[in-house]
């Protein structure tokens, strides 16, 4: 019998000396694969900028530095949080929020790189983010779909920070863009008309082509290749051709429909919030029911936006993005849970670090690695708690602290992935998908 | 050649700050190349350098954080072709490297510093007159010594890298003239005579040991002239056999029965679609090697693709490069009957179809259609209302385009 008990299974690794070396791995990943309902699935929510702490999940209300919301209760006793996170406070029993964060990268670029990749940037080494090196482990090589999507996602701070890395092109996101130009701007006290709204990325070409074009293309390429690939089908044109193959079978099949949100009722979408972080959130649904491993929704910086990155007026922009925060990812939690989802599927919330708790000279906060939170919720995840302390200040961590290798180690333990597992990099030295250890306390067992 | 090795120099990418560095080391090769300078001079000046990182090779250095043991570890990989990184932390398992031999070597580089940069986009390095290297854990103190055990003399002359520049340039080392040989053969065929191509010794002997060995001589009998080596190697029959198999199954790669069918790096990709859309660009893609490197459409296609794969014998992009080859804007721009210069002039009246035809499968796979192949489209051609047939040879364009003879050197 197989039972998935992560902890002893864990334990027993290291104490065998297994760990380090996995080839056992891959028939363990094999046996989730087979059993559906322990199949693991993932989404970050990415909150670009670097989200205030002190003003979501790690209030002082008795403190200087505490800032002008006020705290709630929850469904779970002494766990508290913001004002503006109404939804989310009632779901709190499914939250295990991490207050001990305390990470060394305070520049937007850096601090993405590291915590997306779980590694400091600027060395010889391309290393993968987190979504190329667990949609590796968790995904089928056959899907109709994409196994790792990217919902419009903000790369300019580092590109890098986004990439897959060493681990190669092919195992890169499917990244979903803006079709339409929607602008809720903080300032705007009236919703916008309509929805975001979002489409993968070359999914069609530049200017449409009639279905009789489009089938002559593919009738012209399959006679191409069928001359070509006789007396070389292996290696490189093998795997060309097969590529392309996998593409047109998504591009023709009834999958590709979860990238479709008019196939939502309004009310649905509504539900959700009109901005392109809800409908986001609801593509992330579709496509978690449709069993990709992997999805990260971005929220922060759309059209002209500052963000997370509240310098300025912190207030206003946080209540802003809390709410189009709580209203998206409440409905994410709900809609999962009612289709049985959410036990298998893990969510991170995460930016590149915290904010100051001391509150600046323009009611802004700053840029603060020092002690800030995440939060983690779903699959694999004790919920109902807070681990780690920081002080009455904010401005260290007291107990729990937690560096992002365990984070990424937390979240790849919660999806059944051994952190240890190991890929080879170019200049030959292994790379660990996350240099930490998972924090026991907050895992499921 | 030199977008290669600026890639096996820096195989970790460069954040967009660097891309100047980058671009500085990627032209320094070329001109090395173009120049053909003696390969034994390049890797000495290659050794010693210092300038400012947008003129040479130094970001190999700010790079590696001008740490010893990063540096000993890939220039022994590079220039060597020898692996002696795992030495760093225990002696190497078949016993030619102990820990003691990584931090000898490792010593010649003990005396490089990054001062803080002026700029932040460009940095150099310095060399300074003492500065040891202990090995960790232990008070020892680590002496220069080459590979193989001579220990490099105590002088004020020189410094240790210039120290190490003289040996690795001279008779006295054995690997520089196999390793080059061994780089040339994986250029040229997408896998080395000995795999990988960085890691040569006892425990991992080449498929062709004495034309790896006749080929390093030949090498150093010439003056360590590399275009030399080059068109030596492409002359031999193994390099123009074709890539196709007669029957059964595919012979092993380390055979070199037929030819490999190697993936375009992205930056060959992207310049061969431009050769076909032969539009506006193409003022830009005439100017220097420096201003492609900031073309900002040919470095998000590039970042794209880029793979980070050391074997060109692999093709490795997966779904969304896919989609981004059938449906993205260069493709679009490439097959659309009023952008592509291409079509726009094979719409004049006096072209035939046959004509049309051979143009653009010239101009994508540098070759006529089969009969077959003639027979087939032709007809296509034929049985489509006259108003469409522009857009019939565009959509075999794209086919084209989309191909694997089109994507592979083969």
């Amino acid at each position: 019998m197989f039972k998935v008990d992560r902890r002893s299974f864990l334990q027993y690794t290291a104490a065998s000396g297994l760990a380090s070396t996995c080839s056992w791995f891959p028939s363990f990943a094999d046996d989730l694969a087979v059993q559906p309902n322990r199949k693991r699935q993932c989404i970050l929510l990415w909150m670009s900028g670097g989200a205030s702490q002190l003003d979501t999940f790690d209030m002082k209300p008795d403190h200087a530095n505490g800032g002008e919301f006020k705290e709630i209760d929850t469904n779970v006793e002494g766990v508290r949080m913001s004002e503006h996170l109404p939804e989310l406070a009632k779901m709190a029993d499914q939250l295990a929020i991490v207050r001990g964060m305390s990470t060394k990268e305070g520049d937007h670029g850096r601090g993405t790189y590291l915590m997306r990749t779980g590694q400091r940037p600027g060395g010889l080494v391309a290393f993968p983010t987190i979504g190329s090196s667990l949609s590796k482990e968790l995904g089928a090589g056959g899907s109709d779909l994409p196994n790792f999507v990217s919902i419009a996602p903000y790369q300019q701070f580092n590109p890098g920070a986004f990439s897959p890395g060493f681990l190669g092109p092919k195992y890169a996101a499917a990244t979903v863009g803006a079709l339409n130009d929607y602008r809720p701007m903080p300032e705007d006290a009236e919703q916008p008309e309509g929805f975001a709204e979002l489409g993968l990325d070359n999914l069609q070409p530049p200017t449409p082509i009639s279905d009789v074009r489009e089938q002559r293309r593919l009738r012209t390429w399959r006679s191409l290749q069928k001359n070509f690939l006789r007396g070389r089908e292996s290696g490189a044109t093998l795997a060309h051709d097969t590529v392309y193959q996998r593409a047109i079978r998504m591009l023709d099949s009834t999958a590709i429909s979860a990238f479709d949100l008019t196939q939502e009722s309004e009310s649905v979408r509504e539900a959700y919030g009109r901005g392109r972080f809800g409908q986001g959130c609801l593509m992330a649904r579709r496509l978690i029911e449709r069993d990709v491993p992997f999805v990260e929704v971005k929220l922060g910086f759309d059209a002209g936006g500052a963000g997370w990155d509240t310098h300025q007026n912190n207030f206003p922009a946080v209540q802003n993005l809390s709410q189009r925060l709580d209203r998206g990812w409440a409905m994410l939690m709900k809609e999962l849970k009612d289709r049985g989802r959410l036990e298998t599927t893990t969510i991170l919330w995460m930016s590149e670090f915290g904010r100051t708790p001391t509150i600046n000279g323009n009611a802004g906060r700053d840029h603060f690695p020092a002690a800030w939170t995440c939060v983690f919720a779903g699959g694999g995840i004790a919920g109902g708690q807070a681990y780690g302390k920081t002080s009455d200040d904010g401005m260290s961590v007291e107990d729990g602290k937690t560096d992002v290798g365990d984070v990424l180690a937390t979240l790849a333990a919660a999806v059944g992935i051994d952190p240890d597992h190991e890929n080879i990099s170019p200049i030959g030295r292994p790379f660990k998908i996350a240099e930490g250890s998972p924090i026991q306390s907050i895992l499921r067992s | 050649m030199a977008a290669t090795w600026r890639r096996v120099m820096v195989p970790g990418g460069f954040d967009p700050a660097q891309a100047a560095s980058a671009a500085g080391l990627q032209e320094w090769l070329r001109e090395q190349f173009e120049a053909n300078f003696r390969y034994d001079r390049i890797v000495s000046e290659f050794l010693v350098a210092t300038g400012p990182t947008d003129e040479g090779p130094t970001l190999f250095y700010t790079a590696q954080e001008v740490k010893p043991e990063k540096l000993a570890d890939s220039t022994a990989r590079i220039f060597l072709g020898v692996q002696i990184g795992c030495a760093q932390c225990h002696d190497h398992p078949n016993g030619r490297w102990t820990q003691d031999d990584f931090w000898n070597y490792a010593a010649f580089f003990a005396r490089l510093e990054q001062p803080p940069a002026e700029n932040s986009n460009v940095n150099r390095i310095i060399e300074n007159s003492s500065g040891e290297l202990k090995v960790p854990e232990t008070d020892r103190v680590a002496k220069p010594m080459y590979p193989g055990g001579v220990e490099a003399e105590e002088t004020s002359l020189r410094t240790r890298r210039e120290q190490l520049a003289l040996w690795v340039a001279s008779r006295e080392n054995p690997y520089l003239p196999i390793a080059a040989s061994n780089w040339t053969w994986a250029h040229l065929f997408g896998r080395g005579l000995v795999d990988p191509v960085d890691d040569i010794g006892p425990h991992n002997p080449a498929s062709h040991p004495e034309l790896l060995d006749e080929l390093a001589q030949y090498f150093v009998k010439t003056g360590y002239d590399l275009r030399l080596l080059i068109e030596t190697v492409v002359n031999s029959e193994a390099y123009q056999l074709s890539s196709r198999y007669e029957k059964g199954s595919p012979p092993t790669q380390d055979l070199f029965a037929v030819m490999g069918v190697k993936s375009m790096t992205p930056e060959q990709l992207y310049d061969s679609l431009q050769k076909v859309l032969a539009r506006r660009r193409l003022t830009r893609t005439a100017a220097t090697a420096r201003e492609r490197f900031f073309d900002p459409q040919r470095q998000m296609f590039i970042a794209k693709l880029d793979s980070q794969s050391r074997s060109a014998l692999e093709f490795n992009a997966g779904l969304p490069q896919a989609l981004m080859l059938m449906n993205g804007m260069e493709i679009g721009e490439a097959t659309n009957v009023e952008q592509s210069s291409l079509l726009i002039a094979l719409s004049a009246p006096f072209f035939s179809d046959a004509q049309r035809l051979e143009t653009i499968f010239l101009a994508t796979v540098a070759r006529t259609p089969t009969e077959e192949e003639q027979a087939e489209f032709l007809t296509l051609l034929k049985d489509t209302p006259k108003e469409e047939r522009q857009e019939m040879i565009g959509d075999i364009l794209w086919a084209l385009l989309n191909s694997s003879e089109f994507a592979l050197n083969h």
